[in-house]
């Protein structure tokens, strides 16, 4: 009798242990969608492979962080199909980000990833040819204040994305870099609208500015095998994009 | 002549003392809130605020006209996200959206004041017609603040919001 409720008890347990581990798999204890991509996106950053695969501007990109915007892509799609039940959204709002869910869709997230990747080096270089890359101290100071803000965040994406990064690497080599591109993009955007006090054309100019200068960017591939997808297709896509931000900017 | 005069002063007294409850008769609250999450490639974003609601209400039963509710919110964006195209505050009352504010358009609404990117202040007064009709100075009503910001750029939309906070108008 003993024996008989001791194997019924391990054979519960046992389905038990099996059904969380299949529902975590299926992301259905994640608490916030797409939380596995923040995940894995950190792994990517950290332990990717670093060859270029292209230059933007003359900027490298490497597969990881090819792969590490993929990650990136899907995560957001996860949250923007599910916020629609998890935040207060107009029908209007609703619109806004069923469209731009159904254009990343529509070109593939490799696509979505090359092309947002080719904006952010667009933009560092634009920035470091005009001298507002910023010097070490001021990045210094972000990570810091940066830092601070993590602590107390009771985002899970953050916290995931650390744990998965590791904090200290995070912390002192990730970080730095990826804000002073943050600080480089700001200085840019400044710069190019600074003359214009409306806040709507302030926001036009800045899309405008932003699109000729990702659209004119040269682009050289130096391992084709390894490229997730064509240049033309990331180009087309970002075309696009600016239409649907521009249309969503000049209406309100 | 005196007895229009007469009727004047009446009028005036009476129209005083109903401004003057009015404006006595008032409930206030005052709170402070942040987000804060994470962009592609690690990348931190946040905002943090302060959120001030005051109720001044008629005490005329059925007299919409002297009550009114303004609310404001001080948002900070140390981050610099507010160029974003899809960062939007949100006025819920009485269970629905009712002031939807693209980040574009904050320095341009109703009661707020104009202050640069990083310090922002909008309003609304439930007595201009973006509360019309949800009105109801008969009626007990609750507001409920999400602070919700969508931020997007050619990897695709993101962000959050503060968690909701309720408060009763009057």
């Amino acid at each position: 009798m003993r024996y008989r409720i001791g194997t019924i008890a391990l054979l519960g347990l046992l389905v038990l242990v099996g059904a969380v581990a299949l529902a975590r798999s299926a992301g259905l204890t994640a608490p916030f969608p797409g939380i596995d991509r923040v995940e894995s996106a950190a792994e990517a950053a950290r332990n990717g492979d670093r060859e270029t695969v292209l230059l933007v501007a003359d900027k490298p990109i490497t597969a990881a962080e090819l792969t590490e915007m993929e990650h990136w892509v899907a995560a957001n799609l996860a949250w923007m199909g599910e916020v629609g039940t998890r935040m207060a959204v107009t029908d209007e709002q609703r619109a806004f980000l069923e469209r731009q869910a159904r254009l990343i869709e529509e070109y593939g997230k490799p696509t979505v990833a090359l092309a947002a990747l080719i904006v952010d080096r667009t933009l560092e270089a634009e920035a470091q040819r005009q001298g507002l890359w910023p010097d070490e101290r001021t990045v210094q100071a972000r990570v810091e204040r940066d830092r601070d803000l993590a602590a107390t965040s009771d985002d899970p994406r953050i916290k995931a994305y650390l744990q998965a990064f590791g904090e200290t690497a995070f912390w002192q080599v990730h970080y730095p870099r990826v804000v002073a591109l943050e600080i480089a993009k700001e200085r840019l955007y400044q710069e190019r609208t600074k003359d214009e006090p409306d806040p709507t054309r302030r926001q036009a100019r800045w899309l405008a500015e932003e699109r000729a200068l990702v659209l004119g960017a040269p682009i050289e591939v130096v391992v084709p095998e390894r490229l997730p997808a064509s240049i033309d297709a990331a180009v087309e896509y970002l075309k696009q994009y600016y239409d649907l931000q521009s249309s969503v900017s000049s209406t309100g | 002549m005196r007895r229009v005069l007469v009727v004047i002063g009446v009028l005036v007294v009476v129209f005083t003392l109903v401004v003057g409850a009015a404006q006595a008769a008032y409930r206030q609250l005052f709170y402070e809130w942040s987000a804060s999450g994470i962009k592609p490639r690690g990348r931190l974003w946040s905002y943090s605020g302060n959120y001030l609601g005051r109720t001044d209400w008629n005490p005329l039963p059925g007299v919409n006209v002297l009550t009114r509710h303004e609310s404001s919110v001080y948002v900070r964006n140390p981050t610099s996200d507010i160029r974003s195209p899809g960062t939007v505050l949100y006025f819920i009352h009485d269970g629905q959206v009712r002031r939807t504010v693209p980040s574009y358009a904050w320095t341009m609404t109703g009661c707020g004041a104009i202050y640069p990117p990083g310090g922002l202040v909008f309003g609304g007064c439930t007595t201009n017609s973006q509360y019309l009709g949800s009105f109801d100075s008969m009626r007990r009503a609750q507001d409920r603040g999400t602070w919700a910001f969508f931020l997007c750029d050619a990897a695709g939309c993101y962000g959050g919001g503060s968690r909701d906070r309720t408060w009763t108008l009057w």
